[in-house]
């Protein structure tokens, strides 16, 4: 029983940490040119790496967990294929799929550096790390449909803080850019060295 | 016998290149900024120590603009 | 008469200076027919890859698109086989150039010819050329068209740009992707066309071996001088005695080519070349490296006396900011703030120098092509040479008006 009640909490630290890198890089984009801005940048960037790392860990020991556990029968497949859980199908898959999508993100942040060196892998670089924010979406939808704590007051105001969070900071990221976007002779949008 | 180093450098791919100067700023000594923001590199080779530096610089770009090379 | 005063479509003449081979028996009247041409050349001599680098090697030939690269070397570089390509760059993009489009134009066989063997040195029918201009591109059709042996041979018509005439903007163009250069450049020779290894260069040099093939390396070097031999093709623009496009024997004085012109300043290059006042000059590409110039793209210029010199290099100085690709940051705002610096010299405001030169220092070598080196190549050497008309505008004027002498497409502001 107490299993069950600790995968409970690495889901709710899971997605706490997950929604703060999400959120971290979100705003990656964002701030001047001064040495104080950019010294800001890197320690956001420092801190999207920091929580996904925890994030990851907690996730981890979410599904553990969850297989581990008696109270309720998840087998080893069913953590890490969808549609082969009895328990919660539905909310289980979704869980799975997220796995998957915050598994491709993190990897795609760690390899960043090998990447760099393909030309079609550094374009394709960025696309690839945005499951991140599929990845946040169906941990939330997972947590909503399948988690046992949706309609306590706190696990309501969890999901609530995450989602407001994630949206505000995707708001900031589109409309709050401050340097000018221009697209270049091959299509791609570009930011100016120009602040607005 | 000895075989010919090749000689590593840190280049800019100046079309992907947006200007944002955080290689600068993480590497103050080796990348300076012109007055748009956009990368001024020292061509000089790089030497064990500046390796480090330099895959430094070239991870923290967003738009992954910079690489290290052997010339 | 300048080359400003005929339109774009009109070819400029041809200017004989007794070297004539390349553009032997053509002018602007007419293209030189198949027949005349084989009477002219002699039939097509083809030469193995061996013998062609061998051959390209003794006499020393060099690219004729600016860049001037060793062709043996890059021959060479190659491996003959049905899979490697063969690239003809007849794009000439530079403004101030017309030798490219009048060899094309009225001696396409020269071109073709010089394609034909090196397609069979190297075991390939995989040849393209790739044209901007609509004449040269018809021209050459028509001569593929009257001979029997050039079926294969594609002519691609390719945009306009003065920075599509890069190599790779030109291999993009041709396989229907953006004309502009890449930021990460590869060598032809390792991926050229469709992937393959590819030997490519100017118009000019694939005449000049087509040449080399049929005369031999004795008969190649019967003129010229003995560290360079052969001909360039040039076009000699504005006030110089015998305006037009030229085949030049190396070793020709320059002041020959350009006449009288006091002390004025010559354009040697194009519009990434060089304004100088040295005199005493010899068309051989290495002495005038060791002074700091560059034959380039052939163009030798000199400005009417009742020109603004300041104005016409403002003038280009705008043209070359708005050629940008758009690619590159130091590029996009570098040329811009460099030709808004030369207007405002021009118009008499207050400009602060130092920082204009600071910027030309800093500008050169940042970009994914040579255009912001070259445009402050040109830009550099034109305020120093006119230093005097800086010096003038700034107190206010030289009183003379911009008469639009350097030629720019569609008659640009």
């Amino acid at each position: 029983m107490t299993l069950w009640y600790l995968m409970r909490a690495f889901g709710f630290v899971s997605l706490l940490a997950l929604t703060g890198s999400t959120a971290l890089g979100a705003w990656s984009t964002l701030g001047g040119p001064t040495a104080e801005a950019l010294d800001r940048r890197l320690l956001r960037q420092l801190l999207h790496r920091s929580l996904a790392v925890i994030g990851l860990v907690a996730l981890l020991f979410h599904v553990v967990c969850a297989v581990v556990d008696r109270y309720v029968e998840v087998s080893v497949w069913a953590a890490v294929l969808p549609f082969g859980s009895q328990f919660r199908p539905v909310a289980m898959a979704i869980g799975v799929v997220g796995l998957y999508a915050v598994v491709l993100a993190a990897l795609s942040g760690a390899l960043r550096g090998r990447l760099a060196v393909s030309p079609r892998a550094a374009r394709g670089w960025r696309p690839v790390h945005a499951a991140a924010y599929a990845g946040w979406v169906l941990s939330l939808a997972h947590g909503l449909l399948g988690g046992s704590d949706t309609h306590v007051w706190w696990g309501t105001a969890v999901y609530v803080a995450s989602t407001l969070t994630v949206v505000v900071s995707l708001a900031v990221r589109i409309f709050g850019e401050d340097l000018r976007r221009y697209r270049d002779p091959r299509g791609h949008l570009r930011l100016t060295g120009v602040h607005r | 016998m000895s075989a010919r180093r090749r000689e590593r450098r840190l280049v800019v791919d100046w079309t992907r290149c947006d200007g944002h100067g955080l290689c600068a700023r993480i590497w103050p000594e080796r990348i300076g900024v012109d007055e748009w923001g956009f990368p001024v590199l020292d061509a000089s080779g790089l030497d064990e120590d500046d390796l480090r530096s330099a895959r430094r610089a070239a991870l923290v770009c967003p738009r992954l603009a910079l690489r290290v090379i052997s010339a | 008469m300048t080359l400003l005063d005929m339109p774009p479509t009109a070819t400029p003449p041809v200017v004989s200076l007794g070297a004539t081979r390349v553009l032997a028996g053509a002018s602007h009247h007419h293209a030189v027919s198949y027949a005349e041409h084989r009477a002219l050349a002699g039939p097509l001599v083809y030469r193995t890859h061996a013998w062609l680098c061998d051959a390209a090697r003794q006499v020393r030939l060099l690219g004729r698109g600016g860049a001037a690269f060793p062709v043996a070397t890059k021959l060479a570089a190659l491996v003959p086989g049905p899979a490697t390509g063969v690239l003809v760059n007849g794009s000439e993009s530079d403004p101030a150039s017309h030798k490219d489009r009048v060899l094309m134009r009225s001696a396409p066989h020269r071109v073709i010819d010089g394609a034909m063997v090196v397609g069979a040195a190297l075991g390939t029918a995989r040849i393209t050329i790739a044209v901007h201009d609509p004449l040269a591109a018809r021209a050459l059709a028509d001569a593929c068209r009257e001979r029997g042996d050039a079926a294969a041979v594609r002519i691609a018509v390719t945009a306009a740009g003065f920075v599509g005439g890069e190599i790779r903007a030109v291999l993009n163009a041709v396989e229907g992707r953006p004309a502009v250069p890449d930021g990460r450049p590869v060598l032809p020779t390792e991926r050229g066309l469709d992937g393959t290894p590819t030997f490519a260069s100017n118009a000019e040099t694939f005449a000049q071996l087509g040449l080399l093939a049929v005369l031999g390396t004795s008969g190649y070097a019967d003129v010229g001088t003995a560290s360079e031999p052969g001909t360039s093709l040039g076009t000699l623009l504005g006030d110089v005695p015998r305006p037009g496009v030229a085949e030049i024997a190396h070793g020709t004085s320059l002041d020959l080519l350009t006449g009288a012109t006091g002390d004025r300043p010559v354009l040697l290059g194009g519009y990434h070349g060089t304004w100088s006042r040295e005199r005493g000059l010899r068309l051989d590409r290495a002495a005038l490296r060791e002074h700091g110039l560059d034959w380039g793209a052939g163009v030798l210029a000199v400005l009417p006396r009742a020109t603004c010199p300041l104005g016409e290099v403002a003038r280009v100085a705008r043209w070359l900011a708005a050629e940008s690709a758009g690619q590159c940051g130091p590029c996009v705002f570098g040329l811009a703030a460099i030709a808004d610096d030369l207007t405002r010299l021009h118009a008499g405001r207050p400009v602060d120098v130092s920082a204009l030169h600071r910027r030309l220092g800093l500008i050169a070598g940042r970009g994914a092509c040579g255009h912001p080196a070259g445009a402050v190549r040109f830009v550099a050497s034109a305020v120093t040479a006119f230093s005097d008309e800086v010096r003038a505008h700034a107190g206010g004027g030289c009183g003379r008006p911009v008469l639009g002498s350097l030629p720019l497409p569609g008659r640009a502001a």
